[in-house]
């Protein structure tokens, strides 16, 4: 590298080969063992308490919205591992919804958590866990209306379709409607949900219907941006399809 | 103007040496950084930044962009910071160690202007990386868009010109490369989590906010605070990620974190320039 400034020449005094060979014949010994050693494990300690905000804060040496990115991802590869929904069943629910209520105390704007509670953690049979997440979802919404009517719209199709509970559904989508009535950004379809839910949808109406429907009108008004989001949806939904048809 | 001998004679260095010593030793620190492969550092760094952050963007269901930038910028901000503190330290200490210093201070050049002129051309060269990492930043099109991402390197930028005249101060200092470099890492850490530590000592868990221990402990920080810049508010990640946040921002606070921070590096170079002048050399 001719641009490339240089202080000196380097001269190298010859190696002797007996050198050169034992140094190949330990490096080669060390990559084989590392291989036979290395074992993917996909059993995790249990998740414990999440950090405070002063404890993330230091971390990120004063600045805490890459701390509680990455904390996101570190939560999600807590659970998204090989033996999905025993992974799922696994969890400690209420404990999840504190890690994700203090990613977005320290990051208000992130919507990571909030996708990860009504899309993620939403994926298993037990009603009772799923009814904590869309308490989660919907303590949430209240807080900022404008950047989190999507997941609201959500639950409220997951309360109807997987908890079948109309009350809850209706009682979402009401609050929906009344925080988002004066937002711009809000489209009409997500304020009109109460009716939708209250006179379109017969109570047998499908999972994957409700899914279909709420996933075909954010794609239509441009509100799924990021590519990885939306591959992930349509994953699901395909994935929640087979599942049906199994069944 | 025609100049008089007299003239010449009452004071021939101020009239030739103090601008040119000090350019040279502008010129000096860019050609040192150079040499000790400081663009190979700052470019290893972008690229395993960048290699990171892609890494933490596959790992992601939504925010893929977001999470890239946030990675990005904490690797930078804290790697740059580090090579940096390490060239400007091991510069100075070698310098010194060396008895370069000496040679330098046996041309009509005061101390005065050793450390302002040694002072500016590596704070020079921090602009420079600042600059060429705000525009790598912006090749990657954070969310918030091109005019916050400016911002952000500038405010960088701030950061660094502190930090540059940390290290001046403990290089000249300590004289030696491990306390320096030692005392330069602590206080950059010190100062980014000052306004954290602040508010713990403010709310104590399961103690008596009033106790003496803990009043004393919200003096002594709140002291610290008067000469510790706060370094957490520069340079934020969240201003990346959405444009309405950095509008929140008022004008008036702008100028509070420019002033304070160039107020702590004159500081820093004043205490510098006492300090070296009580060396014996």
């Amino acid at each position: 590298m001719k641009w490339w400034p240089r202080s000196r020449a380097r001269v190298r005094a010859p190696v002797p080969l007996g050198l050169w060979f034992l140094f190949g014949v330990v490096l080669l010994s060390s990559m084989a063992w590392q291989t036979w050693r290395y074992q993917p494990s996909s059993a995790l300690s249990t998740l414990g308490e999440p950090p405070s905000a002063q404890v993330i804060n230091l971390l990120g040496l004063g600045d805490s919205v890459p701390v509680v990115k990455v904390m996101n991802l570190l939560l999600q590869a807590h659970d998204v591992q090989p033996g999905l929904s025993l992974s799922f069943r696994s969890l400690d629910y209420p404990q999840i919804t504190r890690w994700l209520a203090r990613s977005l105390e320290l990051d208000p704007v992130g919507q990571y958590p909030l996708l990860a509670a009504s899309r993620l953690y939403t994926q298993q049979p037990d009603l009772v866990r799923k009814r904590i997440m869309v308490d989660f979802v919907a303590k949430a919404f209240e807080d900022d209306p404008g950047r989190r009517w999507q997941w609201m719209a959500h639950v409220a199709g997951i309360a109807k379709s997987d908890l079948k509970d109309t009350a809850l559904a209706l009682a979402l989508s009401e609050r929906l409607r009344l925080r988002t009535e004066h937002l711009e950004q809000v489209p009409a379809w997500a304020r009109q949900m109460e009716i939708f839910l209250r006179l379109r949808l017969p109570p047998d109406q499908s999972d994957q219907e409700i899914g279909k429907a709420l996933l075909g009108a954010l794609i239509q008004n441009g509100q799924i941006k990021d590519p990885k989001e939306l591959q992930f949806l349509i994953y699901s939904l395909e994935e929640a399809e087979k599942n049906g048809k199994q069944q | 103007m025609k100049m008089t001998d007299n003239q010449f004679q009452r004071s021939p260095h101020k009239m030739r040496f103090p601008p040119q010593s000090m350019a040279a030793l502008m010129r000096w620190s860019m050609l040192e950084a150079w040499r000790n492969r400081f663009a190979l550092w700052l470019l290893m760094l972008i690229g395993l930044g960048i290699g990171v952050s892609l890494f933490a963007q596959a790992q992601a269901i939504t925010e893929s962009t977001e999470i890239q930038i946030a990675v990005f910028v904490a690797w930078v901000r804290f790697g740059l910071a580090f090579i940096w503190s390490i060239h400007v330290v091991q510069s100075l200490t070698r310098e010194l160690e060396s008895g370069f210093v000496h040679v330098l201070l046996a041309h009509p050049m005061s101390r005065l202007e050793y450390v302002v002129g040694r002072g500016l051309g590596l704070t020079l060269v921090s602009q420079i990386a600042a600059l060429i990492l705000t525009l790598v930043l912006i090749c990657l099109s954070p969310p918030a868009g091109v005019l916050a991402t400016a911002v952000w390197g500038l405010t960088l930028a701030l950061e660094l010109l502190i930090i540059t005249a940390v290290a001046l101060f403990f290089s000249l200092g300590f004289a030696r490369l491990l306390p320096a470099l030692a005392s330069t890492l602590l206080f950059y850490g010190f100062a980014r989590v000052l306004e954290t530590l602040q508010y713990m000592a403010a709310h104590p868990v399961g103690q008596d906010p009033n106790s003496l221990e803990v009043q004393i402990g919200q003096w002594m920080l709140a002291a610290v605070g008067w000469v510790v810049p706060h370094l957490g508010a520069l340079a934020r990640t969240e201003w990346l990620l959405d444009a309405n946040v950095l509008g929140q921002i008022a004008t008036q606070q702008w100028l509070t974190w420019l002033i304070s921070g160039l107020l702590a590096s004159i500081v820093l170079w004043l205490a510098a320039a006492v300090d070296f002048y009580g060396h014996e050399l």
